[in-house]
């Protein structure tokens, strides 16, 4: 058996030979992003599936944040989506067999920042676990219906591309629970199914809605030949279409739903030239108008969900900027939804009690339980959807960034207690994007709304000024993106850019901006109809701003050279600071024409270098583009070209300001790691899903990544010191040390909060020492041990290794062991579960593998946030380990009691021919012992006695000066000595007593034929209680 | 002619990383081959081991000493400052002593920490007589596991659904998944192996690491392991 191993481990060492080539993912795995949140304001939520025989299991599918599913109605929240593509476009659940539940992925509430989906998935384990079940070129998908009487016959309704005509869409079937697929409804390339519902009482008759429309980088139209209300009677095989009393003309956007209570009621909301609320009462066969409000004709693209109520049949809810509420079949429609977000997009009512609501809003999800017209905000979904992140330099630093939906926020990125939603402060409204704070004044915060209406906020008022550049006499009117670009100058940190078709630059704070550049766009006025977009529904919300700015960059190293990109698909750049400019799009070879630039990074370290993402999904291209020049321009290179497994069009990308092969990439599928320049991607997927990546940032004096997610918010990779020195080209040893940031000394913070559950709550760095370590293969066979010296070389701690194949990474808590205490059988010493905090200094680790030691080093520093002069910490230090020796020494004492009270029960047990004056003295020396130890550590039992015995006062004195980095204060230096005292005398008085006692006994003993009471010396003790 | 058969079968199951060949119960044998062979496994009695738990938030390692015996007999106590916990399981009676409530006296388990009581008593552990145990298995395929390939295994009782993953490579199982429930709240835990030790015929994890979502809770470090002694059965039944 052994030779097999042997064997086998041959093999598998001569495969695995670590390269970057062969290098995944998953070998990063000790490194792990943290997510902070937000979820105070939650995010944009697609769609929503609650079970109905037991209403406490709910889905949650967010716009481009997975799916969460909850068991106790809302109060707890997990994702359960994480391995798989985050753009939720429909859930259903088989009702008759709950745990298999379907999930349709890519969002179709069509608005401009709208992510893309890979198809529809399936799990029969309630969500633990889920397999792709097809149509991967959907791209998006609006509503799934399961037959209630066969789960295996499914119907789809694939809305499908938004940015291209497609063959992909319509309304798809299959009868085998997914094996195959049929396209049963298909009118054009340019339409889509919007809406599907089957009649459930009756599983052939279903009801579809066709939807043709089209986006453009610059335009949008809903409406066209393609749209319309189908019927089928057939199972989905033959369709008829329905026109009798709808509109006439093309039709938009149309949503539909069949009474529960009568399945010849159906209710249809009808995009059209007059867009209006409409029903059926005769199984469609014809249709009435019942109204034609603002319920209805405001942005029906996006507002398309109707549910029909389960309790009254003459109650319709609608999805819209209000929460729609009709009473009368549609006649009038109450806009209701009290404080929650506006935006609605889906509901779900409780069967048993129409007054009781979920509401899926671009808020995240509200409860009501009076017929929504007073709403509870379930805040424990961090669906956040950044644009950009910014740093900056406090201790901690803070991280700000603006949100779809949701205006503009910033948090400390650590905290004693993890990000708690009431650390995330809100500083601006609508839709969010650029949010600087100011270099100098951190109560200067600048943001923007939509459109590039920038602001300029003053924390400690709340005065707000805004700083949008306004066009000269000579420029025309300027043109702002929906997602407008603010950057700090990375040379001189006093200047901030602002970019509309010009670029503009400031060095007062926006109180003036200077023009340093012409029109940088292609100014193809064929692109500037905005006033005219949206179909048969105008639509002109600054989301579909063309021929704009929308990517600045500035070299660190040479403050003259700047880069802009558009979203017009030009690449420019000065170096002069902007007197002249040169375009040089032409020379990215292999990029479409006109490919929107979503990122251009200046190299931090050279300013002939920089790198750029293309974005063409706005004209249907998902290809990932990204390049890199380093003349200035004259010639690129394709940095993804030979990376097939780099998925998902590219936003961001920066390069590491200390290693500069060191890249960073962030995609619509998550986030990529290159540690060679970008000849070889890893995906990152350690704690974070692939979820889109809008923004990166690097912190210059924290060495962390800060990943901005448009879907899930703020995620941390704490301490990028490691990825900086590893280098897997040359990784041959078996173990590989690698350095990290300093460790960070702190005392722990006291808190006491109760608040429930009911909150996410962002996780927080750790007072720790981080080692960190590659391993080349697993060690599946032997032991890895951590030990730890201290400055002088001494030993203070071993540890268990983390043994993963790749890097890992283990934490050691900057504490010396915890004081060896005397025992009590009722209670802990609970001030003695901490050794002293571990001085500064730098300290050596090493990795014991299989006989080999790997050696490496870390230092030690003291948080700069405490006060104390060197000579106070030093006075804590000499106090606490005082009282740290003394809980030792009082340890050994009671130990010697302890044993020798139990060597004399032992004795006294089994006392035949003891002399009787014997045997009282064991008795009279055992009792004096007992009551030695009652005085040494506690002993009565309860769980609240108020004891406080020697050991316990030791304890807690000790505690209370281990947590405090200052000088002592006079009252404790003055218990200390009492207390010492009190040992003194107690461990002086026990070597009396058996000193005087014990030899009279023992020789009794011997002459019965006995064995003595035989006593350790003190080093004997200590030197067992420290094994 | 075993060696060459091993190997090639080896070799195929890292070539066919996608492919769904390699049944699951394939899969179990070949671990339980790798762990010492279903004899061995039949042929143990009892085992006593101690050792060291190092807790994610403390620094301290406790000590402790677990005991089992066939039949879903198990004793797990561990001291803390002199302190001494309790948690055992007599094959269906799961109780605990718990000093901290103050009365010192034994008391009955709550029901969903006895289903995790009655997985640490099984002294077959996962793989060995899962059939007879109630649950069926599904190979889910291969995936990574921190840098290892390892195959995914489903097991499946009534409601409950448990993960084991065995590396492709040698076999061993590399880690499991499973509900647990912690101070009242259901989580999923994950426990992973290493340091893998011949005691008696079989190879023994002497390292296992929990972890819930991703961050370590616990790592226990074995230092020794006794196979088939001698443990009488009132060890493990609880005391009035």
């Amino acid at each position: 058996m052994k030779n097999l191993f042997s064997a086998a481990l041959i093999v598998a060492t001569t495969v695995s030979a670590v390269s970057q080539s062969t290098m995944t993912g998953g070998m990063l795995g000790g490194m792990r992003a943290r997510s902070i949140g937000p979820a105070t304001m939650g995010g944009r939520i697609a769609d929503l599936a609650v079970v109905s025989s037991d209403p406490k299991i709910i889905y949650v599918g967010a716009a481009s944040g997975g799916v969460w599913k909850s068991t106790n109605g809302g109060v707890t929240m997990q994702p359960v989506f994480d391995d798989f593509n985050q753009s939720i476009g429909a859930i259903a659940i088989d009702q008759a067999r709950p745990d298999t539940v379907w999930v349709g992925t890519g969002e179709s509430w069509t608005r401009n920042s709208t992510s893309v989906g890979d198809g529809v998935y399936r799990s029969y384990d309630g969500g633990k676990t889920w397999s792709f079940v097809g149509l991967p070129k959907s791209e998006r998908i609006a509503r799934i219906q399961i037959d209630p009487k066969d789960p295996r016959r499914v119907f789809v309704a694939v809305t499908g591309a938004l940015w291209s005509d497609s063959k992909d869409r319509g309304l798809y079937r299959t009868t085998d629970g997914g094996a195959t697929w049929e396209n049963v409804l298909f009118t054009n390339e340019r339409s889509g199914c919007a809406d599907v519902v089957m009649d459930t009482t009756d599983p052939n008759v279903l009801y579809a809605a066709m939807w043709e429309f089209r986006r453009t980088p610059y335009s949008f139209a809903s409406g066209g030949p393609g749209s319309g209300l189908y019927r089928s009677a057939d199972g989905g095989t033959t369709w008829t279409k329905l026109t009798n009393g709808l509109p006439q003309g093309d039709l938009g956007r149309i949503a539909i739903d069949i009474s529960p209570l009568d399945h010849t009621l159906i209710y249809a909301n009808v995009e059209a030239a007059e867009s209006g609320f409409y029903r059926s009462t005769d199984a469609g066969a014809t249709w009435e108008r019942r109204s034609t409000t603002s319920a209805s004709s405001v942005r029906p693209f996006y507002f398309s969900r109707i549910v029909a109520d389960p309790v009254d049949k003459n109650v319709i809810h609608k999805a819209g900027l209000n929460y729609y509420r009709s009473a009368d079949g549609g006649a009038s429609f109450d806009a209701l939804g009290g404080s929650s977000h506006s935006d609605h997009h889906a509901m779900w009512i409780d069967k048993r009690d129409n007054a009781h609501i979920l509401d899926a809003t671009d808020g995240g999800l509200y409860e009501s339980f009076d017929k929504a017209k007073r709403f509870r905000h379930l805040a424990n979904l961090p669906i956040s959807q950044f644009y950009h992140v910014s740093l900056d330099m406090r201790a901690p630093y803070y991280v700000y960034g603006g949100l779809q939906d949701n205006g503009s926020w910033f948090a400390p990125v650590r905290t004693s207690d993890g990000i708690h939603n009431a650390d995330w402060k809100n500083v601006g409204y609508g839709d969010g994007f650029a949010v600087l704070p100011d270099a100098t004044d951190e109560n200067i915060i600048f943001w923007e709304s939509q459109g590039g209406e920038a602001q300029r906020t003053d924390l400690r008022n709340g005065e707000t000024k805004k700083v949008q550049p306004v066009a000269s006499r000579e420029e025309g009117k300027l043109r702002f993106n929906w997602n407008t670009p603010i950057v700090r100058s990375s040379g001189d940190p006093s200047v901030i850019f602002i970019g509309s078709q010009y670029l503009h630059r400031s060095s007062n704070r926006g109180d003036a901006w200077k023009t340093i550049s012409p029109d940088l766009t292609t100014n193809d006025s064929t692109k500037l109809k905005q006033d005219q977009s949206g179909g048969l529904t105008v639509d002109n919300s600054s989301a579909e701003n063309h021929c704009t700015i929308v990517t600045i960059g500035d070299a660190a190293k040479d403050a003259d050279v700047i880069w802009v990109g558009t979203d017009d698909g030009n690449i420019q750049v000065t170096r002069n600071g902007g007197s002249t400019w040169t375009n040089v799009t032409a020379n990215v070879g292999g990029l479409p024409a006109h490919s929107w630039v979503s990122c251009v990074e200046a190299s931090p370290t050279d300013p002939a270098v920089a790198y750029a993402t293309f974005d063409g999904h706005t004209r249907g291209d998902m290809t990932p583009y990204v390049y890199k020049t380093t003349d200035h321009g004259a010639t690129w290179t394709s940095l993804v070209a030979a990376s097939p497994d780099v998925k998902g069009y590219a936003n961001v990308i920066r390069q590491d300001p200390v290693r500069a092969e060191l890249l960073y990439l962030g995609t619509e599928y998550g986030l990529y790691v290159s540690f060679d320049a970008g000849a070889h991607w890893l995906p990152f997927r350690n704690a974070i899903p692939p979820v889109p990546v809008r923004d990166l940032a690097v912190h210059p004096r924290d060495h962390d990544l800060v990943i901005a997610t448009h879907g899930r918010g703020i995620y941390v990779l704490d301490d990028l010191t490691p990825l900086r020195a590893f280098d897997p080209q040359n990784i041959s040893a078996e173990v590989t040390m690698l350095p990290s940031r300093p460790a960070v000394r702190r005392m722990g913070v006291i808190s006491q909060r109760f608040s429930g559950d009911g909150e996410f709550v962002g996780s927080t760095t750790d007072d720790v020492a981080t080692i960190w370590y590659f391993l080349k293969e697993r060690p599946l066979k032997g032991a890895t041990e951590i030990v730890i010296k201290d400055p002088a070389g001494t030993v203070i701690r071993k540890l268990p290794a983390s043994t993963r194949k790749g890097l890992n990474k283990v934490e050691w808590p900057l504490r010396l062991p915890p004081p060896i205490t005397a025992t009590s059988e009722v209670g802990f010493a609970g001030g003695s579960f901490s050794g002293p905090l571990a001085p500064e200094g730098t300290y050596t680790v090493e990795v014991h593998r299989a006989g080999t030691v790997f050696t490496g080093t870390f230092t030690v520093v003291t948080d700069p946030i405490y006060q104390h002069s060197d000579a106070d910490r030093a006075s804590q230090q000499e106090l606490v380990m005082t009282l740290y020796r003394l809980q030792t020494e009082l340890a050994i004492t009671q130990d010697i009691v302890l044993r020798t009270r139990t060597r004399l029960d032992t004795t006294l047990a089994h006392s035949e021919g003891v002399p009787t004056g014997t045997i009282a003295s064991m008795r009279s020396l055992r009792d004096t012992l007992d009551a030695m130890n009652k005085q040494f550590v506690n002993t009565k039992v309860g769980l609240i006695t108020g004891e406080e015995q020697l050991r316990e006062q030791l304890s807690g004195l000790y505690g209370q000066v281990n947590n405090y980095m200052g000088k002592p204060t006079a009252t404790q230096r003055d218990h200390a000595a009492i207390l010492a005292e009190r040992v003194g005398s107690g461990t002086r008085s026990v070597e009396s007593i058996l000193a005087s006692l014990l030899p009279p006994v023992n020789e009794a003993l011997k002459a019965a034929g006995k064995s003595e009471i035989a006593v350790e010396t003190r080093e004997q003790t200590e030197k067992r209680l420290r094994k | 002619m075993k060696i060459r058969v091993f190997l090639a079968a080896m070799l195929l199951s890292t070539m066919a990383f996608t492919a769904q060949a390699i049944t699951p119960d394939e899969i179990i044998t070949k671990s339980i081959d790798a762990q010492g062979g279903l004899a061995k496994f039949k042929a143990l009695t009892s085992y006593s081991a101690t050792g060291t738990m190092a807790m994610a938030q403390m620094q301290m390692d406790m000590s402790f000493a677990l005991k089992v015996k066939r039949g879903g007999k198990m004793r797990f106590e561990n001291e803390v400052q002199g302190m001494k916990f309790v948690t055992a399981i007599d094959g269906s009676t799961g109780w605990m002593i718990n000093p901290m409530t103050g009365t010192g006296k034994a008391e009955k388990l709550p029901d969903e920490n006895v289903k995790d009581m009655k997985d640490m008593a099984d002294i077959d552990g996962d793989l060995v007589g899962y059939k007879e145990d109630g649950w069926t298995v599904e190979n889910l395929g291969s995936v990574d596991v921190e840098g290892s390939t390892a195959y995914k295994l489903k097991f499946t009782k009534e409601k409950d659904t448990k993960f084991v993953y065995i590396d492709a490579v040698s076999f061993l199982e590399l880690k499991q998944e499973k509900k647990s429930s912690m101070m009242g709240q259901e989580m999923d835990v994950e426990t992973i192996y290493s340091d893998y030790q011949n005691v008696g015929g079989i190879m023994r994890p002497f390292q296992m690491e929990l972890r819930t979502q991703g961050t370590t809770i616990q790592t226990i470090t074995l230092k020794k392991i006794e196979t088939n002694i001698e443990i009488a059965d009132s060890v493990f039944t609880m005391p009035k």
